[in-house]
């Protein structure tokens, strides 16, 4: 000990500093207090009548049984840090009784069916089911679109970033955004929708499938599409294309620059065959040939699967030629 | 359908060394980055509060922790973890000065202001017109009740720093009150 009061808080009390001490000792920090959170299996029970639809929390195997029975009620959402912002926070925080107080605060609660969660500067996360969970990033804001009687589990996201990790059988998890819907095939996804709705899918497992009014858009491992509000989904594109190639896409795609599909052709390796694949069913019929003939340079089409067939769009060949484009990818 | 799925408990942290934590935290532990928020939250506080509005110190103490979650993995030694925080409070501190509205919000309970609140805001105001390196070291020292060594550990400042900071610091805040104590 030094004796030096201010230092290190020995010796004889320096009187000044002992006053300073008690009139800001108000000031100081303090834990916040954390209201008693009622749980939601808790609430729910207290008000049955405006429980959503329940659900009896399933089991894979049930869950799985499920996927084409009714997709009723709630989304499950862990909170890991501070929800929700008004207006759309203050119902469900007073309904939860509480928001967490710091980043690693977690509360158990149960989105609603309808009901918005908007995260402002934390994140949320939302179980789904026994099948799989998305995190909600900072600024998002996303709604359970699932629908009594329907067979899907559906996200609704607004504006924001979501990260999905999904083991379901096939289009059974659904994220719809103002652009497009994408469609879990199984998979672990990235996407994000800006303000006006325009975003991109980066799947990092599996695959997803992008959809908006006739154009589909099939994302694999490792690929990225951009989606645009009124556009819908791009070409998808490996994240590894040339630079060329991903702007001459975003040309075509949303810049109704036709032109710059010879760039594409000229850019793709054998794996931006994915790409070319998509802009078969995108391009007038001359461009189609020059699309079929650099794709097959790359990836020949199987036995049976004629340019005829491809310059009238046969789903079924131009689905066999993807199975085997997909080797590549 | 849709119901609760409860993530899984993260890895227990076994120590409370403060490397240890940040290391665990790194990792992705939240228990050890929860204990490294006990650890630090006063230290945060007492930071922004030598710059910032009292009222606001608290929502930004949790600004502070978020940012710091988020680029932990970017902390190159677990030893400095108090000084690379310390710079993340007072970079929030600019953001918030920078997009703060430039009105003034009453505050909600105007009506029934504590008397001794407001003197202890009075005597804050008066070390916010301190230099800098002054009103950080006497709020962490005056209003979070660190000891001079703890402040130096925590900030990461050699004592000999915090040591004069705080005495010269608080022979100008005397000379401000019109205390004469000594």
């Amino acid at each position: 000990m030094s004796g030096d009061y201010l230092w290190d808080k020995s010796g004889p009390p320096d009187p000044d500093v002992e006053k300073l001490e008690e009139q800001l000792g108000s000031l100081r920090y303090r834990p916040r207090p954390r209201p008693e959170v009622a749980p939601a299996q808790t609430e729910a029970a207290k008000a049955p009548a405006e429980r959503p639809a329940r659900v009896t929390f399933l089991r894979p195997r049930v869950v799985a049984l499920a996927c084409g029975l009714a997709a009723a009620a709630a989304l499950a959402i862990v909170v890991t840090r501070r929800v929700l912002e008004p207006p759309g926070a203050a119902a469900l925080a007073q309904r939860l009784g509480s928001v967490p107080t710091a980043p690693w605060d977690r509360i158990d609660a149960r989105l609603r069916p309808g009901e918005w969660l908007e995260t402002n500067s934390w994140e949320a996360q939302v179980a789904i089911a026994d099948i799989g969970h998305v995190q909600v990033a900072p600024r998002t804001r996303i709604r359970d679109a699932t629908t009594l009687g329907g067979t899907q589990h559906r996200l609704e996201l607004a504006h924001g970033k979501i990260h999905a990790k999904v083991t379901a059988p096939p289009k059974v998890f659904v994220v719809g955004t103002p652009a497009a819907e994408a469609v879990d095939l199984g998979c672990e996804y990235t996407l994000e929708v800006d303000d006006a709705g325009d975003g991109y899918l980066a799947v990092s497992l599996g695959w997803v499938e992008l959809e908006a009014s006739a154009k589909r858009s099939l994302v694999p491992a490792g690929a990225r599409c951009r989606i645009q509000h009124g556009f819908g989904p791009g070409t998808p594109y490996f994240k590894d294309a040339s630079e060329a190639l991903r702007g001459a896409l975003d040309r075509f795609d949303f810049h109704a620059d036709k032109g710059a599909v010879r760039t594409v052709l000229a850019e793709a390796r054998r794996r931006d065959a994915l790409s070319l694949w998509h802009l078969l069913p995108r391009v007038d019929e001359a461009t189609r040939r020059e699309v079929y003939v650099a794709l097959k340079a790359l990836v020949p089409p199987p036995v049976g699967c004629t340019l005829p067939d491809v310059i009238r769009l046969d789903e079924i060949k131009l689905d066999q030629w993807k199975d085997e484009l997909a080797v590549t990818w | 359908m849709l119901s609760v799925a409860v993530p899984q408990e993260s890895r227990p942290v076994e120590t409370d060394s403060g490397s240890d934590l940040v290391e665990a935290a790194r990792q992705g532990d939240r228990r050890a980055f929860g204990r490294l928020f006990e650890q630090y939250a006063a230290m945060v506080h007492g930071i922004l509060l030598a710059r910032v509005p009292a009222r606001d110190a608290d929502d930004l103490v949790q600004d502070v922790f978020l940012a710091a979650m988020q680029k932990l993995h970017t902390l190159r030694e677990a030893a400095a973890f108090g000084g690379w925080l310390a710079m993340i409070a007072r970079n929030r501190v600019v953001d918030f000065h920078r997009t703060r509205r430039k009105t003034t919000e009453l505050p909600d309970d105007l009506a029934h202001t504590d008397p001794e609140q407001s003197e202890a805001e009075r005597v804050l105001a008066v070390i916010q017109t301190l230099p800098e390196a002054y009103r950080e070291t006497l709020v962490l020292r005056l209003v979070e009740g660190m000891s001079g060594p703890e402040i130096a550990a925590r900030v990461g400042l050699t004592p000999e720093s915090v040591r004069v900071n705080l005495h010269r610091g608080m022979k100008q805040l005397r000379e401000k009150l019109g205390l004469e104590t000594q």
